[in-house]
């Protein structure tokens, strides 16, 4: 059964069982975090247009601890080229350059 | 204070999974661990795995899109590359002292079965006189202080050293990974030949047939 979210812009994002299955197989460290993940798309601070391929949304949100993971991280999660399916998700510690053009909140 | 770091990358425990609805690559070194990633830029995640602390790989998002725009780099010498790719490993040495307050990074490609016999039988006559060449002269640059070093006479890039490490060390390493990533999408960036001639070594380890094969 497919996680169907809405944004702060109104947007429906859908996280397909299939997906879910693919991103923790390759990042094992988000498998008991699927609702920190769904939060970050209902509750981000920040929704991004990619910097070198704007079809892209991107949403992060920060946490300060992310048990068993580290402190002090964040989530970022990528749209498909659909912009309606989640692509894949992972946390940052780091971040070197700003990501693209901030979409959410409006200044 | 000195230390060594050693982290070996065999190629033959290189894994690549192709998400072509998505378009996301990740690239690991081995079986999948947790990991927390490094952002280079929103398409390019370098992942660090937790315990312990090493290179468990990449994650490029919108990697059909990118693929295009860098295959060229690598395509006239393709072949001749795979077929020693099967037979290589690259051996990355992270050197710190604090004597001279210096980073320094060494790529080092070990060779398998009779290759490596050779090599060793010809070592000495193997061994490359280098230079270091200062990746930007502007004096307000953090990648001031960061140098490649290069063979001679074939200025194939073997590593990088960052002066001032305690104090500029970041930056640098930021403005360094920034001007790789420069170097692919802004060929006009003012400190491009070297960093070019890095994200070249690096993105040549790929196996470009396969990826090609798995976004086609």
């Amino acid at each position: 059964m497919p996680d169907i979210v809405q944004d702060p812009t109104g947007l429906e994002v859908v996280l397909t069982d299939e997906c879910w299955e693919h991103i923790v197989s390759r990042h094992p460290e988000l498998l008991p975090f699927k609702e920190l993940v769904l939060e970050a798309i209902r509750e981000p601070i920040g929704i991004y247009e990619g910097k070198r391929d704007p079809s892209r949304r991107i949403y992060k949100k920060s946490y300060s601890e992310v048990p068993g993971v580290g402190n002090s991280l964040d989530v970022l999660v990528f749209l498909g080229d659909d912009g309606k399916h989640i692509a894949t998700v992972y946390l940052i510690g780091y971040s070197i350059r700003m990501l693209g053009r901030l979409v959410w909140p409006t200044i | 204070m000195a230390y060594n770091l050693v982290q070996k990358f065999a190629f033959d425990r290189m894994e690549y999974f192709y998400d072509p609805i998505g378009d996301v690559l990740d690239i690991s070194f081995g079986p999948s661990a947790p990991s927390v990633a490094l952002q280079v830029e929103d398409w390019l995640a370098i992942r660090i795995s937790v315990t312990p602390p090493s290179f468990q790989g990449l994650t490029i998002v919108g990697f059909r899109k990118i693929f295009q725009k860098i295959h060229g780099y690598v395509e006239h010498d393709l072949s001749k590359r795979m077929k020693r790719l099967a037979h290589t490993s690259l051996l990355i040495s992270i050197s710190y002292d604090d004597q001279s307050d210096t980073l320094i990074v060494r790529f080092t490609e070990q060779l398998f079965g009779w290759r490596r016999f050779v090599e060793k039988l010809f070592h000495r006559a193997r061994s490359m006189p280098s230079i270091f060449e200062r990746l930007s002269n502007h004096p307000e640059d953090p990648l001031n202080n960061v140098y490649v070093e290069k063979t001679l006479p074939s200025k194939q890039i073997v590593g990088v050293k960052i002066l001032e490490f305690t104090k500029t060390g970041p930056a640098a390493i930021e403005g360094f990974l920034g001007a790789m990533v420069d170097s692919i999408f802004e060929p006009r960036a003012v400190q491009d030949e070297n960093a070019h001639l890095i994200a070249n070594a690096l993105i040549s380890k790929l196996d470009w047939p396969k990826l090609g094969r798995l976004v086609a």
